[in-house]
């Protein structure tokens, strides 16, 4: 596939305050804990735009509140349910702010509005301004951006059970924080030599390829992965995707385990990729619980067009 | 440069740290473990060790394509086989879906148990799959067999074992939508726990191939299954038929919850299981020996393309006597500027003072700077006391750890093979980690082959492969950050106590805890230590319990060289769960509140590999 051939379509506004929702359109998002997952919340309640704003993340639920509704809540493990949530605002175009949303959350609601056609359904997304550095009693900590995490489980709705022998293809999509690879890797326990980690290349800033590198030092030089890394912008999922059809063209038949552990745009188009197929394509996800200052600032906004991506593709 | 490149990329071949890595070339290089015979029995076997232990080796050794493999690939073998053993590996992604509130944990438990049936069975028809295509016999099972066992698992049925294992992916695509869907509560058909299965493997061993044969499920990583789980499994091994047996890997304290289903009930062993701890057994027997024909067997077939290679590891690895040590760490000129005044001592004490070692001399100093006598009058104490070598024996070891106290370069060396094997502890992958970085580090220095490496590089792969795990701690847990600072901050105290050991019990580097009562977090955070190989811990000399605090533990010994302490197993210090959790919660404050309870004082003077860590280690910058 050529990729300069393929349509990419996002739209970047370089300020928050330059992006404004269609009239009579949906925004969905979460004002979680950091400053860039704010932004929503001053974007002007005018032209008939319904907001619906998540209340709590649970790990197997959700509540959520549109301007003037009821809270109400639903399961992530629910077909029906998820499909309710999007059943109220029927051929409405819908944003689906991910930048605060946790990826257990995001994830599956992506998934249900996916499967009703009648939407257009775009998803925003906020890069921060800067992470914030840490002091890290060993290397392989540059950012300290999770306080810890829950372990590796399915996400809501991608339990897979079928049998795999050693031989996938394990692709985790990196990010600064090299323990997170490093324990996927001691869970999934993947063949050396089946290794292609994604570096996001250009990243939302020209250091951020650096400190991947850095960051996720130690796991590349043991499993000589680093000389397999592949890139893709960090900013876009559509690269991404673009990516990893070209990496399983290579290695067709192979079960794909895509670990993600890397930027929300990256795992917005891991997520587009695996729905093509979950029968062959596996999300390894270790649930980090974010840290309240882990980021600061509001950098660009990115409006990805799932709905018009997902037709090019299946054309 | 290009031989170089070369060689390298044969050794990280052979000497992969892990077995997965290793590939088909896992059972060329299987090195059969003594306790292995005490596995091939027809009764439930718990393997026990930590990561790189050969767990997964061993497992996979007494698997069906490991027995195949073992035997050359021929297939006249197999008939003569006593086992045949289905190898699983727990996939955390794979048993964590079954949890959640959408249903009650009874229902869970029962969706597992249908779960685990679906792929037992799938293993075993894999066999015979297998089977078939290996000897070009096919077994085959009668329509009534395979009726009754479809309607057991719950799944379509079908006539032959490719049908069957059609019938059986579709169950788990059918089972997959139920769980992602469960609070919709679709329809789903439960089989009942081990039934299936014991249908399975019962006809089997009617039949003429497999007479006399005990099937064995190797299930590695059982440390990933949740308590609940556990106890599904555990009552599949309390109650398994005569047919059909169960050998587990897990790491040590991974066994969470040893009940069945029945709470009352446990799995006791000897009488229900084998318990197998691999450090003990390794320990038991002589693990030099096992690891020198571990490594032996990757260095034959390098020796296949680099000829020069010795014939066995042990010649790689020279070690150092304790007084070569000492003089290679600059005992002579310390000890040749230790003069008497030969006027003011005896002759017999004069011939004493001249026939003594350097080292003994230097011991002799710190005697007398201790007790802030003359040196003269250290002599003639020493010199009349019968118990002088026995003293000075106690302390020699330690004495190496001090000669270089606050300067650059190496202040300790480990080298020599029996030295790399006690640094291991019966892992055979920090071995291995051991033996290949210090050979990279030799190749690297243009060395060749023909030489052993030197201690100095020995020293530093020793320091480095400390480091790296460390720094791996933090990944393999999601309590890895605490377990790193206690690693660091404990590290440093036995550091720090190493260097110092005048007017001190020498060697002290094992902790036991003091509190009759130790907090959930201190308790949690040692079986966490224990269970991912930052500490060790062994029975006390005094009660062999089973409490937490009834053990004594040590940091691992792989991380010695990297913090400079000694790694050998010797005396012990008592310390509260306070003071442990200090060196988590503000490691500089810690590690002095620890230091000052033997009157000694901290060190500002890190040794180069730990330079790295100045600002942690500061108070001031905390």
């Amino acid at each position: 596939m050529n990729i300069h051939n393929d349509p990419l379509l996002t739209r970047i506004y370089e300020q928050c305050v330059d992006f404004q929702p269609l009239p009579e359109s949906v925004y969905v998002g979460l004002q979680g804990i950091e400053e860039r997952s704010h932004h929503f919340q001053t974007l002007t309640r005018a032209n008939a735009v319904k907001f619906v704003t998540v209340i709590r993340e649970g790990e197997n639920d959700f509540d959520a509140r549109s301007d003037d509704g009821p809270l109400m809540t639903f399961g992530l493990r629910s077909r029906r349910r998820l499909q309710d949530f999007w059943k109220q605002y029927p051929g409405k175009t819908i944003y689906l702010d991910i930048t605060g949303l946790r990826h257990h959350i995001w994830i599956p609601l992506l998934r249900a509005a996916l499967a009703d056609a009648t939407q257009s359904l775009k998803v925003i997304y906020v890069e921060p301004d800067k992470y914030n550095a840490t002091l890290a009693p060993t290397g392989d900590r540059i950012y300290d951006l999770s306080e810890h995490t829950q372990g590796v489980a399915p996400i809501p709705g991608f339990a897979s059970f079928s049998r795999v022998g050693d031989e996938f293809l394990f692709l985790p999509l990196l990010g600064f924080e090299g323990t997170r690879v490093a324990r996927l890797l001691e869970k999934i326990q993947p063949i050396d030599d089946m290794i292609i980690p994604v570096v996001g290349l250009p990243g939302f800033r020209p250091e951020h390829p650096f400190y991947t590198y850095a960051g996720n030092r130690q796991a590349l030089e043991e499993t000589n992965a680093w000389q397999r890394v592949e890139f893709a912008d960090a900013n876009c999922p559509f690269s991404l995707y673009y990516l990893l059809e070209r990496i399983n063209a290579q290695h067709e038949q192979q079960y794909l385990k895509i670990a993600l552990i890397g930027t929300k745009p990256h795992a917005l188009g891991a997520v587009l990729f695996a729905l093509r197929d979950l029968s062959m394509r596996e999300l390894i996800y270790d649930h980090p619980i974010r840290r309240s200052m882990r980021t600061s600032g509001t950098g660009r906004l990115l409006e990805y067009d799932i709905s018009a991506f997902s037709t090019t593709t299946n054309a | 440069m290009t031989e170089y490149n070369e060689i390298r990329t044969d050794l990280n071949r052979l000497f992969a740290h892990k077995a997965e890595w290793l590939k088909e070339r896992i059972f060329d290089l299987f090195t059969a473990p003594d306790y292995l015979s005490s596995l091939s029995v027809d009764v439930p076997c718990v393997l026990e060790g930590g990561r790189g232990t050969g767990k997964t080796t061993v497992l996979r050794g007494l698997s069906y394509t490991g027995l195949y493999a073992l035997s050359d690939g021929k297939p006249s073998t197999i008939r003569g086989w006593r086992h045949i053993g289905f190898y699983l590996r727990v996939d955390t992604n794979r048993v964590n879906a079954f949890s959640g509130p959408e249903v009650t944990e009874q229902k869970w438990q029962q969706l597992f148990a249908h779960y685990l049936n679906l792929v037992f069975c799938d293993l075993v028809l894999e066999f015979l799959e297998w089977y078939a295509t290996a000897t070009h016999e096919t077994v085959e099972l009668s329509r009534t067999v395979w009726e009754r066992f479809s309607q057991s698992l719950c799944i379509e049925v079908g006539g032959s074992v490719k049908e069957i294992r059609t019938s059986i992916s579709n169950a788990i695509v059918d089972f997959e939508v139920y769980v992602n869907n469960i609070e919709d509560e679709p329809h789903v058909r439960l089989s009942l726990q081990g039934a299936p299965v014991d249908l399975l493997i019962k006809a089997l061993s009617r039949e003429p191939e497999f007479k006399n044969k005990t099937f064995s499920f190797l299930i590695d990583e059982y440390e990933n299954l949740n308590p609940s789980q556990q106890q599904v499994t555990n009552t599949l091994i309390k109650h398994a038929s005569n047919e059909y047996t169960f050998k587990i890997g897990v790491r040590e304290l991974g066994w969470k919850c040893k009940t069945t289903l029945n709470v009352n009930e446990h799995l006791v062993s000897p009488a229900d299981y084998r318990l197998i701890n691999i450090t003990d057994e390794l320990n038991r027997g002589d693990f030099a020996k096992f690891a020198q024909t571990v490594c032996d067997v990757r260095l034959n077939v390098l020796r296949e393309t680099w000829p020069e290679i010795p014939l066995t590891i042990v010649d790689l690895f020279p070690g150092l006597s304790q007084q070569e040590e000492a003089l290679k760490l600059g005992v002579g000129p310390i000890a040749a500027k230790i003069s008497v005044d030969t006027a003011a001592l005896s002759q017999t004490s004069l011939t004493f003072f001249q026939t003594l070692e350097p080292l003994q001399k230097y011991f002799l100093k710190l005697t007398a700077d201790r007790d802030g006598t003359s040196i003269e009058k250290a002599v003639e104490a020493a010199a009349n006391d019968g118990a002088w070598a026995t003293n000075f024996d106690n302390y020699s070891h330690a004495l190496l750890f001090t000669l270089r106290r606050g300067k650059r370069g190496f202040r300790k060396f480990y080298c020599g093979w029996r030295v790399l094997c006690l640094l291991a502890n019966a892992n055979l992958r920090y071995l291995i980690e051991l033996v290949d970085n210090s050979i990279a580090a030799h190749l690297s220095d243009g060395r060749e082959f023909t030489h052993s490496v030197s201690v100095e590089n020995q020293t530093a792969a020793a320091q480095r492969v400390g480091k790296k795990n460390l720094a791996e701690l933090e990944g393999l847990t999601d309590d890895g950050a605490k377990l790193t600072k206690l690693l660091l901050g404990m590290g440093r105290v036995l550091g720090i106590m190493a260097e110092d050991v005048s007017g001190h019990a020498p060697e002290v580097n094992q902790f036991k805890m003091a509190d009759e009562t130790m907090s959930a977090e201190v308790e949690h955070l040692l079986q966490n230590g224990v269970m991912h190989l930052a500490l060790v811990r062994f029975t006390g000399t005094k009660v062999a319990g089973f409490a937490t605090k009834d053990y004594d533990y040590s940091l691992h010994p792989i991380f010695a060289p990297f913090f400079g302490f000694s790694h050998r197993k010797k005396r012990k210090m008592t310390i509260t769960g306070q003071e442990l959790l200090s060196l988590v919660n503000d490691t500089p404050r810690g590690v002095n509140r620890i230091l000052a309870k033997s009157h000694r004082k901290p060190s500002n003077t890190l040794p180069d590999q730990l330079t790295l860590f100045e600002k942690y280690f500061d108070e001031h910058s905390q």
